[in-house]
């Protein structure tokens, strides 16, 4: 079966969670994916269901680096590769200006925090102290006490624009893209491997993956519910560049419009189904394989199928998601 | 009974830390509490710990709030909240700044890359916005060191009251404590320290119009029980590095030991560990921690309670075997 991960959001249930993951390394799935957003701390979920799974990797899609410094993530790091026997994926994304809102912190050269990020926690993975001075972020002598299980646990990066996928060429051992056509793939790739050319790295050696948004209902009222959360986007800047640079310009300036007059409906109406076609999976799974083909072709290793739908049923779509058969 | 606890280092290995915590457990322990320093993530191990144990508490002791956004902390902490059913305590303190680093793991600004900033200030915003979160409600939130603004969590807290406590050791922080923690977490002071630090957190709860009597106070105590040649070392050379940090200087003072600190003090300085060791008397160890015959610890602990330390935290500087030998013994005698 050709590698395919499966990823949550924040905030479902943890009995809901083990059922989810367990069924998932059962019907083997590569990668289970925890975002976090303004839910459960994801790596700490992760620690929480390392001990009842045993194959499956388990990895952050994605966490923000301005949450935690860049120690505690490698503290964080060594601490699941122990708990999880070297399954974890630490995936790592520069958030919003919402940030500063949410967080309390400034979103402040996100692209420099994340090269001093990565560069700060593999180099401490190796257990020496590490003084690093960068142009966004330094410490100086943070040392693990703890040995790692695996110096080189692997790390990815969220990437949305070529200038960010560049840079996980360079850095990271892996790139995660969201909300992108399997065009838009094709399109940011070359970046990947600039970047990789750029450190004397093989772009081969860096793992592609890409969250896409599935709703295995679609009635009238699942699609609506998929072009309600594709709409969202429109409210985030950096999301709406990139959907608006992947053709769907008219949907992201329509969807704005109507959210900032409050006007829900109207956001989800402006929505295509062109645009949630190529961008989405819907209705039954049998019918998805084609689509995670088309983003085989465009050069992802692993598509990452992301659920959606409302919170009533999302249990039930989320065991339907799962009961896709993979190619 | 005895309220009992028992704290970890975040060095030892997982498998270590579950035979730990579960004999803990077995032993009637109330609660297991992890530091965190520069070794494992305590929220992301007490997850784990949380699906091998069933009923003992579980806390972080302590988790620096500088590692970690306001906003993150109350995320883990309900993480970890779900996955022990209930069972977590969330103990945050603010670490040591670059200008008081001396010997240890180093500072906040060298470790972790961010500035030693507002410690009070900072540790009263990070409270009152976890306590928010908590809540659930959209939280706008004006501090003098952090500010949020229409920040909700999208996952209902399975316990919106979590449990936290402080780390605090001088007059301010101490008060701090006494007007908004659930309790607090001591380190290494004696009982007389205690007994004189005690009408901060009077006056801290009388601002905070709160029942001082209702606050927890747990203080966690270096142990080395005589039979272990490793935990007596450790326990020494532990107290002789503390007598080169400044709050700790000044309670050495206070229990007559001026003369002593200052050579240890210069010792530790320019790296003589050894001598600094030797030259560390009995009388200032015991002061602060527990040593020689367990059997004798009863009449110790009791000079902890009548000061007013409900929670003693037993904290064995040893390996494994010894530290599960340790647990028997304590759950015996206690």
């Amino acid at each position: 079966m050709a590698r395919t991960g499966f990823a949550i959001g924040g905030q479902i249930p943890r009995t809901d969670v083990i059922e989810l993951v367990q069924t998932a390394e059962r019907r083997g799935f590569e990668t289970f994916w925890f975002t976090e957003g303004s839910g459960k701390d994801a790596l700490t979920q992760i620690a929480g269901v390392g001990p009842l799974t045993t194959k499956i990797k388990l990895g952050t899609g994605i966490v923000i680096h301005y949450t935690r410094t860049p120690s505690l993530l490698t503290m964080t790091l060594i601490t699941l590769d122990e708990i999880t026997n070297n399954r974890v994926i630490l995936g790592l994304g520069t958030g919003s200006p919402k940030v500063k809102d949410n967080h309390g912190v400034p979103f402040e050269k996100p692209l420099g925090v994340m090269r001093d990020y990565v560069t700060i926690i593999k180099s401490a993975l190796k257990g020496g102290p590490v003084s690093h001075n960068g142009k966004s972020y330094s410490i100086n002598g943070f040392q693990l006490g703890f040995p790692a299980p695996r110096p080189n646990a692997p790390i990815y990066v969220a990437a949305l624009n070529p200038s960010i996928t560049q840079l996980a060429g360079e850095v990271a051992d892996g790139v995660i893209f969201y909300v992108m056509t399997p065009d838009a793939v094709k399109e940011v790739l070359p970046y990947l491997k600039l970047g990789a050319e750029k450190a004397g790295r093989k772009v081969s050696d860096i793992a592609v993956t890409c969250f896409i948004l599935a709703n295995p209902d679609d009635s009238q009222e699942g699609i609506h519910s998929l072009k309600l959360q594709l709409s969202g986007f429109a409210a985030s800047p950096p999301y709406k560049r990139r959907l608006s640079e992947s053709g769907f310009s008219k949907e992201m300036e329509g969807a704005a419009k109507a959210l900032a007059n409050g006007d829900l409906n109207g956001a989800a109406n402006a929505i295509s189904d062109r645009m949630a076609e190529s961008i989405a999976f819907i209705g039954d799974p049998s019918k998805w394989n084609d689509l995670i083909n088309k983003y085989r072709a465009a050069g992802v290793d692993e598509p990452i199928i992301f659920p959606t739908g409302t919170s009533q049923q999302s249990m039930q779509l989320m065991r339907k998601a799962l009961s896709i058969d993979l190619e | 009974m005895l309220r009992l606890a028992y704290l970890a280092d975040g060095h030892l290995p997982l498998e270590a830390l579950i035979s730990l915590a579960k004999a803990c457990e077995e032993s009637k322990y109330e609660s297991f509490f992890l530091n965190e320093g520069n070794t494992k993530d305590a929220f992301a191990t007490l997850s784990a710990l949380g699906t091998k144990t069933k009923s003992i508490g579980l806390g972080t002791g302590i988790a620096i709030i500088y590692s970690r956004t306001p906003t993150m902390i109350a995320m883990s902490a309900v993480a970890v909240d779900e996955a022990t059913e209930k069972r977590l305590i969330l103990g945050l303190g603010v670490g040591r700044g670059a200008g008081s680093s001396t010997g240890f793991n180093g500072s906040i600004e060298n470790m972790y890359g961010v500035p030693f900033k507002m410690p009070l200030a900072s540790m009263r915003d990070y409270i009152n916005i976890i306590r928010q979160i908590l809540k659930g409600n959209s939280v706008n939130y004006q501090g003098e060191a952090y500010s949020l603004k229409e920040f909700k969590f999208n996952f209902p807290s399975v316990r919106t009251d979590i449990p936290i406590y402080m780390a605090a050791q001088g007059p301010k922080m101490v008060a701090l404590a006494g007007e908004i923690a659930n309790g607090i977490l001591f380190a290494s002071v004696s009982p007389s320290y205690i007994t004189e630090i005690m009408p901060w957190l009077i006056d801290g709860a009388k601002i905070g119009k709160r029942d001082y009597t209702r606050i927890d106070l747990g203080c966690n105590i270096l142990t080395a029980p005589g039979w272990s040649q490793e935990a007596t070392y450790r326990v020494w050379k532990a107290v002789a590095q503390r007598c080169s940090m400044p709050h700790y200087q000044k309670m050495f003072e206070q229990l007559g030991f001026s003369k002593e600190i200052k050579l240890i003090a210069q010792l530790v300085n320019i790296g003589d560990m050894q001598t600094a060791i030797d030259s560390t008397p009995m009388e200032l160890v015991e002061s602060v921690a527990l040593i020689g015959d367990p059997k004798l610890w009863t009449e110790r602990l009791e000079d902890y309670k009548k000061a007013g330390i409900k929670l003693p935290v037993i904290r064995p500087m040893t390996n494994l075997i010894e530290s599960l030998r340790l647990i028997k013994e304590t759950s015996d005698i206690f």
